[in-house]
């Protein structure tokens, strides 16, 4: 709407005008009034009306006409009137509301238009009128609805806007904490699939969207392995002598380079992944002057962290990019079932908003580093419902050297299979890692290590890892947690407690030299 | 009183702003009659405009109401002040489908009524603090909190088509919350919130995506609404 309060710019006012024409219907005298609103704005601050002696409410018959006579806008309005012989406007006898309205527009010559609400305010008011009054088929009419209210004016319904105050320390912590690290997170899109990266998010985004990382200033960039799991699992596994100029285009990675909508897109090229652990590096490669600009995320640590900790989640849930979600850390070391069958341990559990699409990026600490890559949340109705989970970023610092050296990460191994959770309940083993199977001739067998096997009552349970060196094994993920410690070739102590029929069990200590292994 | 705080929130803040801003929200309760059985058929929540009575609040929370040719369809106005819950019939002022906003009016006295703080929307900035005050599930003020998570987000309308510059925000919004305030840590609203981005088969159940038109908009758009119809003058 036009308040002419303050402002005389034509343009302004135009631009109003042809608001102010949508609010009055098409049953309107359209040019007449729009001829009324520019003249009005035009009008406003330069032609004051002329001076009202009379107090309000009881104007001077006289000087009221005076007075609108003097603006060019108002005598087109007592003109509409008086074509519709409903109102004498001088007649102070009449007493009506509209007279009182149009007499307050009475002010003296030098008020300005400025003025707090006054002069203009009740301009607008006797405009507004004047239309109302058009639309009626009587004067009379609008002139009776116009006694049962009190004069009202156009800011009696437009809200003041009420100053704000500035943001509490912690709030602009976290404003600082987006704008430093948005640039440092990139949509991902599975080359494979059909469609592409989108602008915005109409319907759930498929498999095949979702968020990485800049890891450096080469283009690396982390992701998880199951957001191009449609594609790397077609892919043959990459030998390790394979070069740079070999790896596979597999995915589409847009970068916001800069503020606003300063987005590119680039070919992204598989450099290594890790089924496993669900990690994957990609390498974008943009001309030079774009790998200048990239903003690598910075990589903290999640063995001190704790729970109750603030977190913040940067992603792409449903195609929405740059989504910043908040919360607590929740819980520490838990197990990520990974959709792709393996467990991955030193998980971190946290309740800010995770969602597909979400998959591959960094949750942050207040510090802004990254301890987390967001991968997994439990959930029935496949959004998040406060319960997501991280691959701890200690993880992320052992897998992707290996990734980018060699393309796949080697890991220290017993060569032995350990049973899931499950399957350790239903033997009645209630703690530790139960050895399921023993590979030929690893490291696991070399050492001793007895899988179940038949005995007189049944079948014995394999033996139970319950510490590595020094290190407890409390839970079937643990032990492939600590042999994450250790490279390939490292001798450890294993602490196994063997069955020995009859619930009788012994405690041993079994030496083993770890083999290499991949996914 | 149900304040619900996400971890970054001052506590202070957070029971600031809902002392502040929860006269102003109200709830909305969708009726049918038929004969003499009257259904309750939803229910959602609404901001109070202006002392004279307007109500604001999402198209979607009054569309059967706006669409009844038959009569039968009623929609109510909870105020809940320190007497007690008073119920006012509403009836609608001004629709905007495109938009997803409603104008209601109701017969209330003005002192009764406590309009919104009103903000602006045009200058936020993800990462501030924001606050949810409506009736999710018919619990009636609720506070949820959260930041905002993104801005000028598009959004599909009742209208059919997408309608942009919407609020994103983690603070959890559910059925009954649309039409009610979001607000600022200095109590003032900036978006009306009005939808949570689910999987279709779920019902509507906060995925921590959730979306608000803003203030800006329903500003403009709920003055000219008012206006279009003539009830001031």
């Amino acid at each position: 709407m036009c308040i002419c309060g303050g402002s005389t710019s034509p343009t302004a006012c135009q631009g109003a005008a042809g608001d102010t024409m949508e609010l009055f219907p098409a049953s309107f005298k359209g040019l007449a009034l729009i001829a009324l609103m520019l003249a009005s704005c035009s009008a406003g601050g330069s032609s004051a009306p002329a001076p009202m002696s009379a107090p309000q409410g009881q104007p001077a018959p006289a000087a009221a006409r005076r007075a609108l006579s003097d603006d060019p806008a108002l005598d087109i309005f007592v003109q509409s009137l008086t074509h519709n012989q409903a109102l004498d406007v001088g007649d102070p006898a009449s007493a009506l509301a509209p007279a009182t309205t149009l007499a307050g527009i009475g002010a003296p010559e030098d008020t300005p238009c400025e003025a707090e609400g006054l002069i203009c305010d009740r301009r607008q008011a006797a405009l507004l009128f004047a239309a109302a009054t058009l639309a009626q088929p009587t004067a009379q009419a609008a002139v009776t609805s116009l006694q049962l209210e009190a004069p009202l004016t156009l800011a009696d319904v437009t809200p003041q806007v009420a100053p704000s105050q500035p943001l509490s320390a912690r709030e602009q912590a976290v404003v600082a904490l987006f704008e430093r690290n948005t640039n440092s997170v990139v949509n991902i899109f599975d080359v494979t699939l059909g469609g592409g990266p989108r602008q915005t998010a109409l319907v759930d985004a498929p498999e095949g969207n979702g968020t990485g990382f800049i890891l450096d200033t080469s283009g690396h960039i982390v992701t998880n392995y199951h957001v191009l799991q449609s594609v790397l699992g077609r892919l043959p596994p990459r030998p390790a002598s394979g070069t740079r100029a070999q790896a596979a285009k597999v995915a589409l990675v847009t970068v916001l380079l800069g503020p606003g909508n300063d987005t590119q897109t680039f070919d992204g090229y598989l450099i290594g992944m890790d089924r496993a652990k669900d990690l994957c590096v990609l390498q974008i490669r943009p001309p030079q002057d774009v790998l200048r600009r990239l903003r690598p995320a910075s990589l903290g640590t999640s063995a001190d962290l704790r729970v109750g900790q603030a977190v913040n989640a940067l992603g792409n849930p449903f195609g929405f990019d740059h989504t910043l979600t908040t919360g607590v850390i929740s819980g520490l070391g838990r197990e990520i079932n990974s959709q792709l069958g393996g467990v991955i341990a030193g998980a971190i559990q946290t309740d800010a908003a995770i969602n597909p699409g979400n998959s591959g990026g960094p949750l942050l600490d207040m510090a802004g580093r990254v301890i987390g890559v967001n991968t997994a949340i439990f959930t029935n109705s496949g959004t998040s419902a406060g319960l997501g989970f991280a691959i701890g970023v200690d993880t992320v610092r052992r897998v992707v050297p290996q990734l980018i050296a060699s393309g796949r990460f080697v890991r220290a191994s017993l060569g032995i299979q350990v049973a899931n959770g499950a399957v350790a309940r239903t033997l009645k083993v209630p703690r530790g890692a139960m050895v399921q199977s023993v590979a030929p001739g690893g490291a696991g067998e070399r050492a001793g290590l007895l899988p179940p096997r038949r005995s007189f009552g049944g079948v014995l349970p394999g033996d139970v890892v319950t510490a590595v060196d020094r290190t407890v094994v409390a839970k079937p993920g643990d032990l492939a947690n600590a042999l994450e410690m250790y490279d390939v070739g490292d001798a450890v102590s294993l602490t196994v407690l063997r069955s020995a029929g009859e619930s009788a069990q012994q405690e041993l200590k079994l030496q083993a030299k770890l083999q290499a292994d991949s996914a | 009183m149900r304040p619900a705080l996400a971890a970054l929130v001052d506590d202070d803040i957070a029971a600031a702003v809902f002392e502040a801003s929860m006269a102003s929200v109200v709830s909305l309760t969708a009726f049918r009659t038929e004969g003499r059985e009257v259904v309750e058929e939803g229910v959602g929540s609404g901001v109070v405009w202006d002392r004279l009575g307007h109500i604001v609040s999402n198209y979607h929370c009054v569309a059967r109401l706006a669409k009844d040719t038959t009569g039968q369809q009623a929609t109510e106005v909870g105020i809940t002040g320190a007497g007690g819950t008073m119920r006012y019939p509403a009836r609608i002022v001004g629709l905007d489908p495109e938009k997803d906003l409603a104008v209601l009016r109701i017969d209330a006295p003005a002192a009764d009524l406590l309009p919104v703080k009103v903000g602006t929307s045009g200058d936020l900035r993800v990462g501030q603090t924001v606050f949810a005050i409506g009736n999710p599930s018919g619990l009636s003020h609720t506070l949820t909190a959260g930041v905002v998570s993104g801005l000028n987000r598009a959004i599909p309308s009742p209208g059919g088509t997408l309608t942009g510059g919407a609020i994103q925000t983690d603070a959890a919004i559910n059925s009954g919350s649309s039409g009610g305030a979001l607000l600022d840590s200095s109590a003032r609203l900036v978006g009306l919130s009005t939808a949570t981005f689910t999987r279709r088969t779920q019902g509507a159940r906060s995925s921590g995506v959730n979306f608000a038109i803003g203030v800006d908009v329903v500003r403009d758009r709920g003055v000219f609404l008012i206006g279009a119809t003539g009830t001031v003058w």
